[in-house]
């Protein structure tokens, strides 16, 4: 039926303008919407009369085309969802690697992990420290442990290990109380070679005990306290699954042994720490390594492996400046890698100059990373753009239809096909990064919020014209990108329904 | 403009603003992103014109 407010919206713009052509859609409901005669000046009650008849093949034709058409503009919202949504995630996905200023201390200390260990440490002072140790005719300096593999231990429970200990002496129930390490997580360690690899100097399965390592002192003295017990036990410890008694025993009584000497090392070099306020050990030399990330190529990072001794006196000096502790050693080493000749004793006396050393490699990383900024993204863009063309089979059929015409390849069909749409949406999202670093804080927030400038670039129709759904393409644009700053879900649905009639409308008139 | 003119255009606008309406309906586009009819109407009329005019100039 043709409803007269419908007549009178079409009476008003028929009558100014003229140059009105139906396609072939509206064509047919045209030739059911005449009557045995023509029409009089009464044609407007006449039009609603003959298209609202019984058994009139207008309702008949309208309930069909409307039909048909709601059909194929769902397709259009489901090629949306199936395509639009999974490309924009999954760009999304991989451009948030592309550098904003909120990552920056990360990646400036990817390679920087130090430990930390106050010298003022409670756990130095224990009475459960041993003091002295039997010589054997052992050096320690490389035991080989690997008798450790013939032997298999369950996982046991904290309470399985202080019921085993079987000490209601105070400071050992207190060292094995569950803190930052459980009395569980140190009898694991004890029956794995790989965690305590860890924790000491070795090389494959030989350990040297007389070389510091590990300075944490609470897993440490668990850990000694639980062996102790395996030691002066006759029977193994029940969590012990499989293995000779014989191994057992050899294996327990180098690992406590060995342990004993390295724990009386550690305290005894910590009792001459703690006559300076602050000392620096390095496992191995530091140095300025190039970030291995492929998106952050020929950034040179700090890359140490120390442990930092500190007496609370020393940190107090440095928080109460307004520093951090780790930015300060980065300061120092950033110093000392570029040619200067800072030393320790001046990180102690002057802590605020090392934390300006490590703004400056900030600095320097910063602007390292910011010049690689549009290179990596468009390169991020187009590999993220192949990688979905290629992981999607119903995707990768269509795109090699098109490019099978032409002959191009996918990565130079793709670069040529999205690289100027790529250009503009890093435009947006250096804008979103910039306007929204301090509000954003996660990776996965990011990510988010990328899906939506993403969705709202011309980079997705772009996507789905190129896959010949053009009429979701054109949903998309309609819906979602808008000129404003300003969007909001109410209007997003507004738009997508004026998006509709366009649509429609397009399909109705040539 | 002749009346036979005049009323086949009507026909023709008329068709499609009910083919936007019905087809509208269908999508459950009323629901989920409802627009007061009178909103609707102007914006039938905007595409239809829009449309009219992009067609007059090809």
């Amino acid at each position: 039926m043709i409803r007269p407010s419908s007549i009178a919206l079409a009476e008003l713009i028929a009558v100014t303008n003229p140059e009105v052509h139906p396609t072939d859609i509206i064509e047919g409901l045209n030739g059911e919407s005449f009557g045995m005669v023509p029409y009089s000046d009464n044609y407007r009650k006449e039009i609603v009369a003959v298209t609202t008849s019984d058994n009139n093949e207008h309702t008949a034709y309208m309930g069909a085309s409307s039909t048909r058409l709601a059909e194929i503009i769902t397709e259009s919202m489901e090629n949306i969802s199936s395509f639009g949504k999974p490309f924009a995630s999954l760009l999304s996905q991989r451009i948030a690697v592309v550098y904003n200023r909120s990552q920056l201390s990360r990646i400036a200390g990817r390679y920087f992990g130090p430990s930390f260990t106050s010298l003022d440490d409670q756990f130095f002072s224990s009475d459960l420290f041993p003091t002295s140790f039997e010589n054997d005719g052992y050096s320690y300096d490389a035991i080989d442990l690997s008798v450790l593999s013939k032997l298999t231990f369950d996982y046991p429970t904290s309470d399985q290990v202080t019921e085993f200990v079987g000490s209601t002496y105070p400071d050992i129930v207190e060292v094995l109380r569950d803190r930052d390490h459980t009395a569980s997580s140190a009898a694991e360690v004890i029956g794995n070679l790989d965690s305590l690899k860890s924790m000491l100097v070795n090389n494959n399965n030989v350990f040297n005990f007389n070389q510091l390592k590990s300075t944490n002192s609470e897993l440490l003295l668990k850990i000694y306290v639980i062996l102790t017990r395996m030691y002066g036990s006759t029977a193994p410890v029940p969590w012990l699954k499989q293995g000779q008694l014989s191994d057992y025993r050899e294996y327990v009584n180098f690992l406590w042994k060995g342990l004993t000497r390295y724990i009386i090392k550690l305290r005894s070099v910590i009792k001459q720490y703690q006559e300076r306020e602050l000392v620096l050990t390095e496992v191995r030399p530091p140095r300025l390594l190039e970030s291995k990330e492929e998106h952050e190529s020929g950034v040179m990072l700090i890359d140490v492996e120390a442990t930092v001794y500190y007496t609370d006196a020393y940190l107090e000096k440095v928080t109460s400046g307004g520093n951090s502790i780790t930015e300060v050693i980065l300061g120092y080493y950033w110093n000392r890698l570029r040619g200067g000749n800072a030393t320790i004793n001046d990180v102690i006396n002057d802590p605020g100059r090392f934390q300006a050393e490590c703004g400056a490699y900030y600095n320097y990383v910063h602007e390292k990373l910011q010049s690689l900024g549009y290179k990596v993204f468009v390169k991020m863009g187009i590999d993220a753009i192949v990688e979905y063309i290629s992981s999607n089979e119903l995707v990768a059929e269509r795109s090699a239809e098109i490019r099978g015409n032409r002959g191009t390849l996918l990565k130079t069909w793709v670069t040529s096909t999205f690289g100027a749409e790529l250009e503009q949406c890093y435009n947006q999202v250096v804008a979103l990064k910039v306007g929204t670093s301090d509000a954003i804080s996660s990776e996965e927030e990011i990510g988010a919020t990328l899906t939506d400038v993403i969705m709202s670039s011309r980079l997705v129709p772009l996507f789905l014209r190129a896959l010949n759904c053009t009429l979701a393409a054109q949903l998309l644009e309609d819906t979602f990108i808008t000129q404003s700053g300003e969007d909001n879900i109410v209007d997003q649905r507004q738009r997508l329904h004026v998006a509709v009639i366009n649509l429609i409308v397009g399909i109705s008139l040539e | 403009m002749s009346k036979d003119k005049l009323i086949g255009d009507v026909i023709t606008i008329a068709n499609t603003t009910e083919l936007v309406k019905n087809t509208i309906a269908k999508l459950g586009l009323t629901y989920i992103a409802p627009l007061e009819e009178s909103v609707q109407d102007e914006q039938i009329s905007k595409a239809v014109i829009r449309r009219i005019k992009k067609g007059a100039k090809q």
